[in-house]
């Protein structure tokens, strides 16, 4: 059925500019637990990396990204096998360690939001600063875009954006990123800050 | 040609690009660069509005943001806008102004006879003249106040533009680009901070764009905009021109209008204008100050205007304000500027005492009194008046700073207020252009430090001083039509009113006068008003105090404030994985909370009870379908979670076997139900608890709150999955059939897979959770599976159950089938005062666990009173009348009001397999009350109704048990 077979992103908008997609779900796990040593050697021993201690911030291992969701809890993303495997290996090493690991793929949508008024546009509607020089680093943060209730992960390299609000949010989130971009394209000039 | 004031001058203005305007249909030109109130002033024109309450003529008082005369109307339709200043309006192509509050014409207008009989509209006279009752209030006055007040008419047509905001943030925002915030801005900006630079001119500059003074060796005007070009160009920098900062919040938080496209004309691409929500570490107040005009008799007449608004029209457009001028003022730069103009000006001397103006449309002579006492007229066409200088403390005040009264400046000064927030240059006390250039930066020099910035060595701007200018001193003679805020018409005699009728307190004053109100907030007239009542009161005027300020500092549209959240985004829709389907399917949605969900779906030609009847019967004698996604779940695991549940849930957990599930009710801490909802075994440390759709986000928020605060030592963590399970409810005779055909590896025999059981299986490749759950009464199963593929699990149920014409059903069907069963619903028969007793769930309350929340509530004394509201049926007795929600009820008809109600209806429908109207309803000591007969009241309609038990539909369970 429709969950195994991938799609290629549906582009929302396309600009010099600004490139706004809508990506099929990504699998995606939830991870509770608390991080001491030990523990985070099962995790390196289960998945090659251990989890992220700066609050807001994501590591990529391989085959996964590992995203800091509070003291005790991380999200984890990646294609389906990996996450899969994942799974299977943190379940095996973690036999001992109170945990809570739950697929959670079906609970968020996937945009990406990239080009040179990636950030302009992320700043129409969220209140977090992703300009300033406190935020030049992998940052994976939950917040408020416009209405929506989003996990988003901005790439330093590229200044680019990952935003997963909740699924039951998307179209709402999918028009409010297209009505938002206008000013954008209908300028037709991009408007960068750095 | 070029229109009879314009001089050679003007900075900002474009003479090889002409602007055709309107104003009152007739077509005018302009220039680029001039705003409408410079192009009419060069065509001679001063009658632009007629006042608020005595319909006097009136002109174009100041050259900014604080106008309180010059208010037009602009643009067509859609696009008009009334109560614009013409000040602050940009000349485009085509654009179309009107005056406002005039009838028929602005030259010959109606209203005007209010001025004639002026002394029966004193200060407060609504309150004198309009007395009576309620009826003549509703009927005369108001529809006659109505129709008198308000200046320029609302547009009849939609906002046909775009609005939108932006997010800021920054180390220093600089509010006022003149000498100090672009001295402040340049010395922050060089030091390395991030700094946002905001004006709401059109050109940056401030007061330097009427200035002589050179900097740094150019002209001022060069000089401003050559640093704001340097400041833009800084990384992360930015400086937002007609941008204005209309209100500062907690924690250095502004918000500022920025009008995009309103200069450009109507309907041009992108944004009309944009809100700012600009987060900084500190902000400078750099917003200058106001000159004041004098208070002399017939002072509002048009051609009388304040000194440094003539400058600016001269220096940056180029128009001569009169030919004729008197200038109120010590100021030898401004009069010699004004004769090289080729203007006549005359100035008065010290001991001159201004009798009053007088004119018609337009000033033509001042009154005075010379030194000997002789009168005199002194012919002319245009006054000017250099009142003192008002720092624009606006924003201070909002942030909570005071002020306090400067006797030399004749001004409210700044004081006090948050760390964050700083006022420099003139906006801090009257400073002359090379102390404002000093003053921005010795204050940035002192806040870069406190931000951890090194301040920077760069030179400072270099500018001659010429000193502080001066207030003139101008006596004048006290009359009644001295006008202190020219846009409420409150003149020195209703000041005076208001003392002696008692209203002192500055607050009193303001409201009882309306001085200070309306669209300019009295940037021109709280000073004087509060001299005003300083001196009837024989106190300074700091005694007399100020009123606080408010955002917004100028006003906003509506527009920019919703700016994308209107429309289709005025707030989110949820929609499930099946939503596509219920829309293709027809069906009528109910938002339960920000969820849209199938409410009916009607077949053509239905009524909504037509559909309802039908899904209702569809269940109970075959099978229908219900989209059950929007229900909250919460993974809960642990090897705790046993004895978390037992503490969450008034009931028992422990013998809850894997694989089984069980319906549990959660109190508050005060005893009454909060939620409930079933919760199944999926491992023994785990366990999925399902809420109402309603509480979701608030039961886990109250479960993570209890782990995190109550309860630490307990080892369970939850995690919300409310959206990644899809569920499908299939339910009635027939459901078995359905989901066995569908679902694999699942054996279905009722022995092996009976009521309040869970299984795991599949469809196809998909893995789906079997949940043995009745919300109908009848036999039922919710099928779970991952959300992408909810769609296509729906459908091959659906499909697989078209043989037995499954019938998909919504909200309201569920509703009414609950109902016949007596299952309560959040929010429906619980409002917060009601506890499981009360609903007759005793049976779901453990007797044996040693504590959950709400226990101890529920053993107090009140709880065990007889005579609390009881969960009960009805059955009206003609087994016709469908009774309302929220029905009152009383034991019998009520004749005459007071009446003793003991209940009410909680739920109420049309059973379609009972064929009769019931009811739910929470009634005083109702289950002892079984049997009688009580009346139900609403709508002016008094029904008999019995009290039966709460429930009608099979009580003894065995269909849904199968």
């Amino acid at each position: 059925m429709a969950e195994s077979v991938l799609h290629p992103p549906e582009i929302l908008v396309s600009s010099d500019n600004l490139i706004i997609s809508r990506w099929p779900d990504k699998a995606m796990l939830d991870l509770r637990l608390s991080p001491v040593p030990e523990t985070q050697q099962h995790i390196q021993n289960a998945i090659g990396c251990i989890l992220p201690a700066d609050p807001n911030s994501f590591v990529t291992s391989a085959s996964l990204r590992i995203g800091w969701l509070g003291p005790d809890e991380w999200v984890m993303t990646g294609a389906r096998d990996a996450i899969a495997q994942a799974e299977a290996n943190l379940a095996l090493h973690l036999t001992d360690v109170h945990h809570s690991l739950v697929d959670i793929s079906g609970n968020r949508s996937c945009f990406s939001v990239a080009g040179a008024d990636a950030v302009n546009l992320v700043a129409v509607g969220c209140s977090l600063d992703f300009a300033g020089p406190t935020f030049e680093s992998d940052l994976c943060v939950q917040t408020l875009l416009a209405r929506a209730q989003v996990m988003i992960f901005k790439q330093r390299e590229t200044q680019s954006f990952e935003i997963y609000p909740r699924r039951s949010f998307s179209s709402y989130l999918s028009l409010w990123l297209q009505t938002a971009a206008r000013e954008f394209i209908d300028q037709g000039n991009s408007e960068t800050i750095f | 040609m070029t229109a009879p004031l314009r001089t050679a001058a003007g900075d900002a203005i474009d003479r090889s690009k002409s602007i055709r305007f309107t104003f009152d249909g007739t077509s005018y030109t302009g220039y680029a660069g001039d705003t409408l109130a410079s192009a009419l002033l060069a065509n001679g024109i001063h009658l632009v509005g007629r006042s608020f309450k005595y319909h006097r003529p009136r002109g174009i008082l100041s050259a900014g943001s604080e106008e309180p005369n010059a208010l037009v109307r602009v643009g067509l339709e859609g696009y008009s806008e009334s109560n614009a200043r013409a000040t602050m309006v940009e000349l485009y192509d085509g654009l179309t102004a009107y005056s406002q509050n005039a009838w028929p014409s602005l030259r010959w207008d109606m209203g005007a006879i209010n001025n004639r009989i002026s002394r029966f509209f004193p200060a407060g006279f609504y309150y004198k003249t309009f007395l009576g009752s309620a009826a003549i209030w509703t009927r005369i006055f108001e529809p006659f106040i109505r129709k008198m007040a308000g200046l320029g008419p609302a547009p009849t047509k939609p906002d046909p533009d775009s609005y939108t905001k932006r997010h800021a943030h920054c180390d220093l925002l600089v509010i006022g680009a003149g000498p100090a915030g672009l001295s402040a801005a340049t010395a922050a900006v060089a030091s390395g901070a991030r700094v946002i630079l905001v004006d709401e001119n059109a050109r940056v500059g401030g007061q330097l764009r009427a200035s002589q003074s050179s900097i740094d060796g150019a002209k001022a005007s060069t000089w401003a905009e050559a640093t704001a070009a340097t400041i833009k160009s800084a990384p992360g920098c930015r400086v937002l021109s007609r941008t204005t900062a209309f209100g500062v919040y907690d924690n250095a938080l502004v918000m500022a209008v920025e009008r995009v496209s309103d200069h450009r004309g109507t309907g041009v691409p992108g944004p009309r204008q944009r809100l700012w929500q600009i987060r900084a570490r500190h902000i400078i107040v750099a917003a200058g100050a106001h000159e004041q005009p004098l208070r002399f008799i017939n002072n509002d007449l048009p051609g009388i205007m304040l000194a440094s608004a003539a400058r600016l029209y001269l220096e940056q457009y180029g128009v001569l304000t009169g030919r004729q001028i008197i200038l109120l003022g010590q100021d030898e730069e401004t009069r010699a500027l004004l004769t090289a103009a080729g203007a006549q000006v005359t100035q008065l001397s010290r001991e001159t005492t201004i009798s009053k103006a007088v004119g018609g449309n337009r000033v033509s002579a001042l009154l005075i009194r010379d030194a000997q006492g002789q009168k005199q007229k002194l012919k002319c066409d245009c006054v000017l008046m250099a009142g003192p200088w008002q720092p624009a403390v606006h924003l201070h005040s909002q942030a909570g700073g005071k002020t306090v009264y400067d006797e030399q400046a004749k001004a409210f000064l700044p004081v006090g207020g948050p760390a964050w927030l700083t006022s420099a240059g003139s906006c801090r006390t009257p400073l002359s252009t090379a102390q404002c250039l000093i003053d921005g930066r010795t204050v940035t020099d002192r806040i870069l430090s406190d931000l951890g910035y090194s301040p920077t060595a760069i030179s400072r701007p270099s500018c001659h001083d010429d000193g502080v200018q001066l207030a003139a001193e101008v006596p004048v003679e006290d009359g009644a039509k001295a006008f202190i805020d020219y846009q409420n018409d409150v003149t020195t005699a209703d000041i005076d009113l208001a003392y002696r009728e008692g209203f002192i307190s500055v607050e009193h004053l303001k409201r009882y006068t309306t001085t200070g109100m309306a669209t300019d907030q009295g940037k021109l007239s709280n000073v004087a008003a509060l001299e005003r009542m300083a001196q009837r009161l024989n106190v300074q005027p700091g005694a007399v105090g100020t009123t606080t300020f408010r955002p917004p500092y100028t006003p906003v549209t509506f527009g920019t404030l919703a700016a994308h959240d209107s429309g289709d985004l005025l707030d989110p829709i949820r929609e499930t994985a099946m939503h596509g389907w219920h829309i293709e399917q027809g069906a009528e949605f109910e938002n339960v909370g920000q969820w849209k969900r199938p409410y009916y779906y009607p077949r053509s030609g239905e009524t909504m009870d037509d559909a309802v009847r039908r899904e209702c019967r569809a269940v109970r004698e075959s099978v229908g379908m219900l989209d059950a996604s929007t229900l909250g779940k919460i993974d809960i695991q642990g090897p705790d979670a046993v004895r978390f549940l037992e503490r969450i849930y008034t009931n028992a957990w422990a013998k809850l076997e894997i694989g089984r599930c069980r319906y549990g009710v959660m109190c508050s801490e005060d005893g009454m139900v909060m939620d409930d909802g079933v919760t199944a075994r999926i491992a023994d440390d785990r366990f999925i608890t399902f809420t109402t759709t309603g509480n979701a986000a608030h039961v886990l928020d109250h479960m993570e709150d209890y782990l995190q605060t109550e309860w630490p030592d307990l080892k369970v963590y939850l995690t919300s999955v409310t959206e990644h399970w899809a569920a499908s409810v299939v339910t009635g005779p027939r459901s078995r059939d359905v989901v066995s055909s569908v679902v694999q590896g699942i054996d279905f025999e009722n022995d092996s897979f009976p009521h309040l059981a869970w299984r795991e299986g599949r469809i196809g490749d998909v893995p789906v959770r079997v949940y043995r759950i009745s919300f109908t009464g009848e036999m039922s199963y919710e099928v779970h599976c991952p959300s992408p593929s909810g769609r296509a699990v729906w459908e091959a149920l659906y499909k697989a159950g078209e043989p037995f014409g499954i019938t998909a059903y919504g909200t309201e069907t569920m509703h009414v089938l609950r109902a016949e069963k007596g299952y309560i619903i959040i929010g429906q028969e619980t409002d917060g005062t009601v506890s499981p007793v009360d609903l007759g769930l005793n049976w779901a309350i453990s007797k044996k666990k040693p504590d959950f929340i709400g226990k101890r509530s529920l053993a107090r004394p009140d709880m065990k009173r007889t005579d609390r509201k009881q969960l009960v049926g009805l059955v009206p007795s003609d087994r016709k009348t469908c009774l309302e929600e929220g029905a009152q009820i009383a034991i019998m008809p009520m004749q005459q009001a007071p009446h003793p109600m003991i209940g009410h209806v909680t739920s109420a429908y049309w059973s379609e397999i009972l064929q009769t109207p019931f009811a739910l309803a929470l009634v005083k000591d109702g289950r002892q009350s079984e049997g009688e007969r009580v009346h139900a009241h609403f709508d002016g309609k008094v029904i008999p109704c019995e009290v039966t038990k709460a429930v009608f539909y099979d009580p003894a369970g065995e269909n849904m048990n199968g």
